[in-house]
């Protein structure tokens, strides 16, 4: 990894490193436009549609499963929304696809409650379709399947989806790519690592609002989410509280650790605005971990040289910047005798 | 955060605390505060150089901390009698001297805050002691030994009048 010229062209390394490969998003896309085909063709699908962070373009890479709802015709709902009903829609659409796609293997890792988990031989990543109706009512809402309690869930993850792409628009498309830094930031701490993956979106989604810096965007997000995980975090469309089953030992662990990522992003922003890059290119290694850029150790005569004067940060860098974690006040040395 | 001198002396244990587990000094590893006599604080802090100078095989160095109830301040290195310090006080002194007293404010620590550690965890001897800090290059600057001939001792480099400029409060 070459070593970046300032905060942004780190970001921007940072922000390509995190990107899918665009060869696995086009053969995701291929086979969602394959299996549509097969399940209308059988009359098991009206339509579909992708949900979750491939949807919403928040997924880290690799990619490892893209999920599927299959919006089910409603001329099946009278034998299918009835006890057994969930699991049978579920045996349709696997029958449907072995018979199309003989290779494919079922349930081998996982079985979802919500989704037949689908491998296909000739890709690196897995399938879930998820069986759903159409809200009778007209809503944008669908009732999915769920076959472990044999039910019909509702869910509003086409709201969610809308959501996430208007917030997207909003912010001159960076909005997705700096909720992946979010979540790179938590899937690389030790702590928050245990955390759900569209928890981070919120706080993101509360502090990017407009067209933002990709460093003023995480450190926002970072100081919201401070706050905001010492209490209920909702989704993005308000219905669901994602830290409902947090004890209180998790959630003191988790607002500590962010907020000491926090307060030293802010310290960041600080050393960069003082065009203190290398100080600020380093705090920010330290606090997103090795998918960020670094810059290469200080020497001795470097922090001497700072030293006259600047700040040492959190992490012990001398800078020349006094708005660093902690200021070096210049100081003659003199004795007496 | 800073931390008044007379917090340090109402309640040594809590500065140390803070100074330990408070995030705002870089490479305490250890931190001890207790009453000293008439009224002083005393901290043994055991401090982690920068990595800048770790890397150059600098050592963690203990120091102790006597902040009297007047808030004068003396740090004693410890375990240093065998060592050169070219700005240390002679004994039985023995204390550092981090600062000349009749420099502008703006280079010198400030006497009624303090958390900011009057020395920061550096070089075996960031005061400037003899072998590897005594070749630190360029902007610092020391006032000369000895008591000055009537007149404070001017500030002669650059860099420093720059930073007194910058820091001038």
């Amino acid at each position: 990894m070459k070593t970046p010229k300032n905060t942004a062209a780190a970001f921007n390394q940072f922000d390509e490193g995190l990107n899918l490969d665009p060869a696995e998003r086009k053969a995701a896309q291929r086979r969602h436009r394959q299996v549509t085909e097969c399940l209308i063709a059988v009359g098991l699908a009206v339509t579909t549609f992708i949900q979750g962070s491939f949807a919403r373009k928040t997924m880290l890479k690799p990619l490892k499963d893209v999920d599927l709802v299959i919006v089910l015709p409603e001329s099946l709902a009278a034998q299918l929304r009835r006890p057994g009903g969930a699991a049978h829609a579920i045996a349709l659409v696997r029958q449907a696809i072995s018979d199309a796609f003989p290779d494919a293997q079922f349930d081998v890792h996982d079985t979802p409650a919500h989704a037949l988990q689908v491998i296909f031989p000739d890709l690196e990543f897995t399938f879930d379709l998820v069986p759903a109706f159409a809200d009778p009512a007209g809503t944008e809402d669908v009732f999915i399947a769920d076959r472990e309690n044999d039910t019909w869930e509702r869910s509003n993850t086409r709201t969610l989806n809308g959501v996430i792409s208007e917030r997207n628009q909003a912010t001159d498309q960076r909005f997705v790519h700096q909720v992946r830094m979010v979540k790179s930031f938590k899937k690389d701490h030790p702590v928050l690592d245990e955390t759900c993956g569209l928890l981070w979106e919120s706080p993101a989604y509360g502090a990017i609002t407009t067209k933002m810096a990709h460093s003023e965007a995480v450190a926002s997000t970072l100081e919201h989410a401070a706050q905001a995980l010492t209490g209920a975090v909702y989704d993005p469309t308000g219905a669901d509280d994602l830290t409902a089953e947090w004890t209180t030992q998790e959630r003191e662990a988790y607002v500590a650790a962010v907020r000491t990522a926090a307060h030293r992003a802010a310290e960041a922003l600080r050393l960069d605005a003082d065009d203190d890059h290398d100080g600020a290119i380093e705090l920010w290694h330290s606090i997103l971990g090795d998918p960020f850029p670094d810059v290469p150790p200080q020497s001795a005569t470097a922090a001497w040289e700072n030293l006259a004067g600047g700040g040492i940060t959190s992490d012990g860098r001398a800078v020349r910047s006094p708005r660093a974690n902690q200021p070096v006040r210049p100081a003659r040395s003199w004795r007496s005798r | 955060m800073a931390l008044p001198l007379n917090a340090v002396l109402a309640d040594p244990s809590e500065a140390a605390w803070h100074l330990l587990h408070g995030g705002a000094v870089f490479g305490v590893e250890q931190a001890v505060g207790r009453r000293g006599l008439k009224g002083a604080a005393v901290l043994d802090l055991t401090l982690r150089p920068l990595p800048a100078f770790e890397r150059e095989g600098y050592p963690v160095e203990r120091v102790r901390i006597v902040i009297h109830a007047d808030h004068r301040v003396h740090a004693y290195p410890q375990g240093g009698r065998d060592r050169r310090f070219k700005h240390r006080n002679p004994w039985p002194q023995g204390d550092l001297c981090l600062q000349y007293a009749h420099d502008d404010p703006a280079l010198r620590v400030a006497a009624r805050r303090w958390s900011r550690a009057p020395c920061h965890p550096g070089p075996p001897s960031s005061d400037g002691g003899g072998g590897m800090a005594s070749q630190r290059p360029g902007p610092f600057e020391d006032a000369p030994h000895g008591p000055a001939a009537g007149q404070p001792h001017p500030v002669t480099s650059p860099r420093t009048r720059k930073e007194a400029k910058r820091w001038a409060r």
